[in-house]
């Protein structure tokens, strides 16, 4: 099989809902994934978090076991760092949307996350409209050694929001 | 009897990922141009350019890509100390404005100064920082790019780079970009802040989706 960046998946959400899952997207094929995030369009301003599915039976782990840390970067502000430990989702790190219909979003690797016998850690790297220029770069890790079988966002109030996801051989 | 193991009377669906059947090159060149043909290797080359004592770069073919990844390889400047630059065209133009452009970036180097730079109204988006024009002065690094090819969106960037500046110092960088015009990108040009682009490597791929 030829190496690469191999396509896994590309999943929408749509008309007023606040989560999307990208469901059985790992797998023991590869250990690192890369998830773009090129449409995001909401119907109220939110911050992107970001739970995982456990393989065991498919549901978000809303354990509080999520650490995040992330540098806001902006062309009209001075830049900050937001940082948790041990929220119940991966937060606040992957920037902040406003409702422009125009917005979009980036890139957030994903580390090992349906081994069974390692943490998940994630890094990226967003860009977004929120009334102008502002991005992150951002780190997290799911303090949780447990196979996880997809990746879910949390959003409020989503107009449309389109991802995929590939496997890196 | 089980059809499983039989196509007749119909054929099977076919999708990127979950092809089957027994397949003549006549059926994977349609496949393929159909874009259910599984070919993995989705970071797809659109063009690299090998530059000498040039002022300006220009990718003219973006394809319709909503994701887009640049990398520079060993740019090397003719001007001492001086940023590279991102533009785009659009319906074959190139923005120019003086203030049509912003970003944001933070930046580091091995002497200990860390800092943010930041715009709302520039002419053009800063990737790779501060570069030296002595030997081994050299900017290297990769700019992702979203719904350029849109014409609904906004056009973003974000980029990661190391260079060495006149010091010499490492120096890393990181942020982001934006054209914030709902348009079609058409074309990235790559310049620097000044002077000519004595040598390097720039290469141009699309992310490919399916649906």
């Amino acid at each position: 099989m030829a190496t690469n960046l191999q396509f896994i998946k590309s999943v929408t959400a749509s008309s007023g809902v606040s989560t999307l899952d990208i469901s059985d997207c790992f797998s023991a094929e590869y250990d690192v994934y890369e998830l773009y995030i090129p449409k995001v369009d909401l119907g109220s301003n939110a911050y992107l978090n970001v739970r995982f599915l456990k393989a065991s039976d498919g549901s978000a782990d809303t354990t509080s076991n999520y650490d995040s840390a992330g540098l806001m970067i902006s062309s009209i502000s001075a830049f900050s760092q937001n940082r948790y430990t041990n929220s119940s989702s991966l937060s606040n790190v992957f920037g902040l949307w406003n409702t422009s219909d125009f917005n979009n979003g980036g890139k957030i690797t994903i580390y090992n996350p349906f081994s069974s016998s390692s943490y998940t850690f994630v890094a990226g790297q967003i860009a977004q409209w929120y009334t102008a220029l502002y991005g992150s770069k951002h780190i997290g890790v799911h303090k949780v050694a447990q196979s996880n079988s997809g990746v879910q966002l949390l959003f409020s109030n989503i107009d449309f929001v389109q991802v995929s996801i590939y496997g890196v051989k | 009897m089980s059809s499983e193991f039989g196509y007749i009377p119909e054929s099977p669906e076919q999708s990127f990922g979950s092809n089957t059947g027994i397949f003549t090159p006549k059926d994977i060149y349609d496949l393929t141009r159909a874009d259910k043909y599984t070919n993995y290797g989705q970071l797809e080359l659109i063009e690299t350019q090998t530059v000498s004592n040039v002022a300006t770069v220009d990718f003219t073919n973006l394809g319709t890509y909503n994701v887009h990844f640049m990398t520079f390889n060993d740019i090397h400047s003719a001007t001492n100390n001086v940023l590279t630059n991102v533009r785009f065209y659009e319906n074959e133009v190139l923005e120019a404005g003086a203030s049509v452009y912003q970003y944001a970036y933070q930046y580091g180097n091995v002497a200990g100064s860390f800092g943010e730079s930041k715009s709302s109204a520039n002419s053009r988006i800063y990737t790779l920082m501060n570069l030296g024009n002595a030997t081994n002065e050299t900017a290297n690094g990769y700019t992702y790019f979203y719904n350029l090819t849109d014409s609904s969106k906004y056009s973003f960037l974000t980029f990661h780079s190391m260079t060495i500046n006149a010091s010499p110092n490492g120096n890393m960088n990181f942020g982001s970009g934006v054209l914030p015009q709902i348009s079609t990108v058409t074309g990235i040009q790559v310049l620097m802040q000044s002077g000519n682009i004595t040598s390097g490597t720039i290469s141009l791929y699309g992310i490919k989706e399916y649906s």
